[in-house]
């Protein structure tokens, strides 16, 4: 079992100043009392939110207290992968949350969680059994657990007094009950030992918490040493953490920099990630860089970061110096995971000293997000989200922007307003600006663009000159076969299989955060038609893919499919999430595509077929090991493999490369031929014309337009 | 931040409930602010979560009656002046209720002083009368916690553990560290729940009903938790990233705001009514 080894073999290299980077066995004292690393605080942080998750889980389902054993298992994950600081700092944390999300009971139970998660930590490090680890843990937080319970209540007397009496109350009821129906006699002797009990309290309590952190414990462990197996299998090997050269000293000067012969292998890869590649980057001005999935892209960008290659140099005057004033700064794709702070203010001014971040104003100004800095963070949407990083990056007035496919999960209007603001940074403020993106109309904007193909440049020019390379249109012969499905199977003379009849949705209702989704929507789909749903974000169209799949009952209204309500046919209308992962539940694509079905193997080889993935190189390939693409199409995979009568898909395109879209495109088109309806949901007019016969556009919650596609 | 109960399992083990697959979906609101501008709203953060903690402390050394009437004219009032609608409490889900009933039921076969003469026999009120103080004890704390959450702005929570943590600092607690994490906690957990939301609803749609047996309902459970790292370890290193890109932690966390008089005002009111619960 390679839970806690991080350290060995893949993760070796690569894991040496980022997250997770501990072998816990072999930290020394020192390490164990020097501050936490970012990686750490955030892994502590979220496994502590996932800690009162499942505690708040319990209480709402019925065989709750599974689920609330079940809680201590992120902090084990926790304790094994990381130092005990980050231990108490994420129980700390937790338990701070969760006196504001349920109040002193929870608070008490986190704190237990993360001193049982240290217990039975230490036996998985060390590769105890069940029996060792139970008897450990018993002797060591069962005790400790033990006697904070009894100083609690001895000196609490009317915690003790209500506690106690609650107890006795219902065991002299149930005793009572008993006596009713004449079974008193075999429960004679326990009534004895609960009555001592009661009144050595001293001595029963203690015990009976030792005892019973013993018990959760051996359930903790059973469920942890499988668990932390499947994690290790799925989030070890490379992960390319940035590099700080923060440790060095030396005069800060990102730029100008040049790569000569850079090359980057992550430690056990079969091949390099990025090889001989040569590039100047020079005081203002933007580079783009444009590749496909795998082409080294991002790689580039972490050695610019300062991340040593592993073959060739860099030269630079300086440091990199990321994430300090004048060095380099990253902003990375998903948006939720840039921005930290709470608030729009908190967020800009993270890390910062206080008082250091001079003109907070004009920044936000100059990203367009002017009079917004009491939003909350969460309320804002991706294309916000990402200028916020980018004002946040500029805070340190950098002189070199990296733009790791920062806007790769943005709509047309929130590119677009990113690209301007790369553009002006480059052009008035003489930042160094390197945009990374696989879209080539984006380099459109750059003074130089690049392209990558595995791992290496293709090209370095104009961007009128390289633009064409990998161009990320349709070829006829697919843009051929989904508009002739959509003309063959458009018919009128039956009933819509789906329909929507006034359709309203309304979340929350009836408390204060009450917000409507939709309203009167009314929309019909035949049988092997092709609609796409056009929307920016927030217009209320996840809410339609909600309805649609049946996941949500409408609040006013109806949906129907085949003539009975949706929601009571959950599973005949297929939904593929913008994001795959949270659909993939299994470790491997073949045990994946036969889960939750007993579906032959010769099914599962020929869906894969259909989404233009080669069955004998993925059957057996781990969905993590996957690009976001491949694991799209996994799912959509999945998906066919249910023959649904309607498959919905949010999002389908964003973040694949042309190739990628194609084999999608096509295998809708089939879809559509064989009588199944799709909607695809988009914000993206371009693509979302190649696989439909009839669009939708949703504003408000409302439909604005109904429109044929020719 | 909203989750429904819906969620992994939510009640797919149907239970007989309705068998097409419908089921009730209790929304919960956590962490959520009403908004408002009354003061409890203007209170420091701190000041919130040292009433919550003191009248918990308070009400654990005595826990009569009368003290439980104190401390929920005090979660009470407080909530009314907050201007805290009905629709922000949670509903509770049946089996909480039923499990309390029947507590009630059991509570009241035990029997006790006082007495009440019922046709036929003298009914013993004492172990109902016991149950009913722990319920209505628990309730109260409870809805106090919910008060917190309810007028309290997230972005004040982190800047308020870093104010009453700080002379911790002397002994060598990771005051700043553990603020950090209350700040990224708070940020994450939303995301977290509709990571999760997601993840169940994904989990519906492939095999609507559960599967039966106590063995795959556990296997499931334990896909879902497998799942939810991942996700986790994922979100912590792109976040851990995101803040390696802006230099690294910060060494100090901002203490925020200061308590003002108002807060003054409170606590010296606090340590009146805690009084008045202990000694009652």
């Amino acid at each position: 079992m390679l839970v806690n080894r991080r350290g060995e073999g893949q993760g070796k290299a690569t894991a040496a100043a980022g997250a997770g980077e501990r072998s816990v066995g072999a930290a020394s004292t020192d390490r164990q009392r020097s501050a936490l690393a970012p990686g750490e605080l955030a892994e502590a942080a979220i496994m502590a939110d996932l800690a009162i998750g499942l505690q708040v889980l319990g209480w709402l389902l019925p065989f709750g207290a599974a689920v609330q054993a079940m809680a201590t298992v992120p902090l084990v994950a926790l304790a094994v992968r990381h130092r005990s600081r980050a231990v108490l700092v994420g129980t700390l944390a937790g338990a701070t949350l969760a006196m504001l999300v349920a109040g002193i009971t929870m608070v008490i139970q986190t704190a237990m969680a993360g001193a049982l998660a240290l217990a039975v930590a230490t036996g998985i490090r060390r590769r105890w059994g069940l029996v060792r680890t139970t008897v450990v843990s018993t002797f060591t937080a069962g005790s400790t657990i033990a006697i904070a319970t009894l100083v609690t209540i001895a000196v609490l007397p009317g915690l003790r007094k209500l506690s106690l009496a609650q107890v006795m109350v219902i065991w002299r009821g149930l005793y009572g009950m008993a006596g009713r129906v004449g079974a008193a006699g075999p429960m004679e002797p326990v009534n004895t030992w609960v009555v001592v009990a009661l009144r050595d309290w001293w001595l029963s309590i203690p015990v009976a918490t030792a005892l019973a952190v013993g018990v959760v414990g051996a359930l903790t462990w059973m469920v942890a040493v499988p668990t932390l197996a499947r994690l290790e299998a799925a989030t070890g090997g490379s992960w390319p953490a940035l590099h700080s050269d923060r440790h060095r000293t030396g005069a800060i000067a990102p730029v100008p920099v040049k790569l000569v012969d850079a090359g980057f292998r992550y430690p056990g890869a079969a091949r390099a990630a990025l090889e001989g590649v040569n590039l100047a980057i020079e005081q203002a001005g933007l580079t783009a860089v444009v590749g496909g999935n795998g082409s080294g892209k991002s790689t580039l960008v972490r050695v610019l970061a300062g991340l040593q290659p592993t073959s060739g140099t860099v030269e630079r005057e300086g440091r990199a110096g990321l994430g300090e004033p004048g060095g380099t700064a990253v902003v990375f794709q998903r948006p939720e995971s840039q921005v930290i702070g709470v608030t729009v203010t908190e967020d800009l001014g993270w890390g910062l000293a206080p008082g250091a971040l001079g003109g907070g104003d004009a920044l936000l100004d100059l990203v367009g997000l002017g009079g917004l800095g009491d939003l909350e963070t969460s309320t804002l949407s991706g294309g916000q989200l990402q200028r916020l990083a980018i004002a946040a990056a500029l805070s340190r007035r950098p002189g070199l922007l990296l733009s790791d496919e920062s806007t790769a999960m943005l709509d047309p209007a929130g590119r677009r307003d990113v690209m301007t603001v790369l553009a002006r940074l480059a052009t008035e403020h003489r930042v160094s600006v390197l945009h990374v993106s696989h879209l080539p109309e984006e380099a459109a904007v750059a003074s130089t663009a690049v392209t990558m193909e595995e791992g290496r440049v293709t090209g370095v020019g104009y961007p009128p000159e390289v633009a064409v390379v990998g161009t990320g249109q349709l070829g006829d012969r697919s843009r051929a076969a989904v508009l002739g499905a959509g003309e063959r199977l458009r018919r009128t003379a039956v009933p819509p299989l789906l329909e929507l009849r006034s359709v309203g949705v309304v979340h929350a209702a009836g408390t204060p955060w009450s917000r409507r989704a939709l309203a009167d929507v009314d929309l019909s789909v035949d049988r092997g038609e092709g609609l796409v749903v056009l929307g920016r974000n927030g217009s209320g169209k996840s809410s339609l893919a909600w309805v649609l799949a049946g996941l949500r009952k409408p609040t006013e209204g109806m949906a129907l499919l085949g003539g009975a309500p949706l929601h009571r046919q959950v599973g005949r209308v297929g939904l593929a999430f913008q994001q795959p992962r949270l659909q993939l539940f299994r470790d491997t694509v073949v045990s994946e595509l036969s889960w939750g079905r007993s579906s032959d193997r010769a099914t599962i080889v020929r869906s894969l077929e259909r989404v233009g993935l080669e069955p004998a190189t993925y059957l057996d390939r781990r969905v993590d090991a996957l690009s976001g693409g491949e694991q799209r199409r996994v799912v959509l995979a999945g998906i066919l493999a249910r023959n649904p009568a309607v498959v919905v898909l949010d999002e389908p395109f964003a973040g694949l490369d042309s190739s990628a879209t194609e084999s999608v495109t096509a295998a809708l088109a089939a879809l559509r031929r064989s009588g199944t309806a799709t909607v695809v949901i988009s914000h993206e007019e371009a693509t979302a014309a190649d696989v439909g016969c009839r669009r939708i556009t949703i504003d408000g919650g409302r439909v604005t337009r109904d429109e044929p596609l020719e | 931040m909203t989750t429904q109960a819906a969620g992994p399992h939510g009640g797919d083990h149907g239970r007989g409930r309705d068998r097409a697959g419908q089921r009730r979906q209790p929304e919960v609101h956590l962490l959520r602010l009403v908004p408002g501008d009354s003061f409890v709203h203007r209170l420091w953060a701190g000041t919130r979560v040292l009433v919550l903690m003191a009248l918990a402390l308070a009400t654990s050394i005595n826990a009569s009656w009368a003290s439980i009437a104190i401390c929920a004219a005090v979660v009470g009032g407080a909530v009314v002046a907050a201007r805290i609608p009905l629709g922000a409490f949670p509903k509770l889900p049946g089996w909480i209720v039923g499990v309390f009933a029947a507590g009630g039921v059991v509570a009241l076969a035990s029997g006790g002083a006082p007495y009440v003469r019922l046709p036929g026999a003298a009914l013993g009120l004492a172990g109902l009368l016991d149950w009913l103080r722990l319920t209505a004890l628990a309730i109260t704390l409870l809805i106090g916690s919910f008060l917190v959450g309810w007028t309290t702005p997230l972005s004040e929570l982190a800047p308020a553990v870093s104010r009453m943590l700080g002379p911790l600092r002397r002994i060598g607690v990771p005051v700043d560290e553990i603020a950090l994490a209350v700040g990224l906690a708070v940020r994450c957990l939303g995301l977290l729940l509709d990571d999760l939301q997601m993840a169940a609803a994904a989990r519906r749609l492939r095999r609507p009903r559960a599967p039966l047996g106590a063995r795959a309902a556990v296997q499931e459970m334990y896909d879902l938790l497998v799942l939810a790292m991942v996700l986790s370890v994922r979100r912590a290193r792109e976040i851990g990233d995101a803040m390696e890109a802006r230099g690294g932690l910060p060494k100090v966390v901002s203490p925020g705001r200061a308590p003002g008089r108002a807060d003054a005002a409170v606590l010296a009111a606090l340590v009146l009514s805690a009084a008045a619960i202990i000694a009652v």
